[in-house]
């Protein structure tokens, strides 16, 4: 029997790929897809990242967060916040 | 040659477009004061908030483009501190390749 291994696809940088894709703590709707639903980073090695591009990302959000455009975490947001008062 | 920075103002919202324009003057003048000059203002209006501030949801967003001597930032910066009806600021020094691009 023929063992058919399972090949993700690869992953790749996405700033190493374009270079119109510039980190920015404005661009909120792409710094999105590099956190989860509850606003964590999502880890290098789901992601693809290189690693510089990654560190360069971490701080974008961090000042993304810092200016109130991402939220620290889920339960702090405005959406729950409007519910539960 | 000057560097560039951008701050990002974020304003309490019960401030009106009045307001905020006034402040926004005042901010350019000190600007001007300093040996800066103000090459952009972006207006973003008001946004909802990922996270309430000082109770608002609500708050209006500025980008202030300009050079200024590095030195004068922290003096700048000391006056929106001064200023009432600020919520947050954020100074970004733009990167120069960008700078040079644009020229």
């Amino acid at each position: 029997m023929v063992y058919k291994k399972f090949a993700p696809r690869k992953k790749f940088c996405r700033f190493c790929a374009s270079k119109e894709n510039i980190l920015d703590y404005k661009n909120v709707e792409m710094l999105k897809d590099f956190i989860t639903d509850r606003g964590k980073i999502i880890a290098r090695r789901i992601t693809g990242n290189c690693a510089k591009h990654q560190r360069a990302l971490t701080t974008e959000i961090k000042k993304s967060r810092q200016m109130a455009l991402l939220y620290y975490t889920a339960t702090h947001s405005t959406d729950v916040k409007k519910k539960t008062t | 040659m000057q560097a560039r920075y951008e701050t990002l103002l974020l304003l309490n919202p019960e401030l009106g477009l009045d307001g905020s324009n006034a402040l926004l003057e005042k901010f350019s003048g000190v600007l001007e004061k300093n040996g800066g000059q103000v090459i952009k203002n972006d207006d973003w209006g008001l946004k909802t908030l990922a996270y309430p501030v000082k109770k608002q949801t609500r708050g209006r967003y500025i980008r202030m483009e300009y050079s200024l001597p590095a030195a004068q930032v922290s003096e700048f910066e000391r006056n929106i501190r001064i200023a009432d009806g600020v919520f947050k600021f954020l100074t970004v020094k733009l990167p120069q390749e960008k700078v040079q691009e644009e020229e």
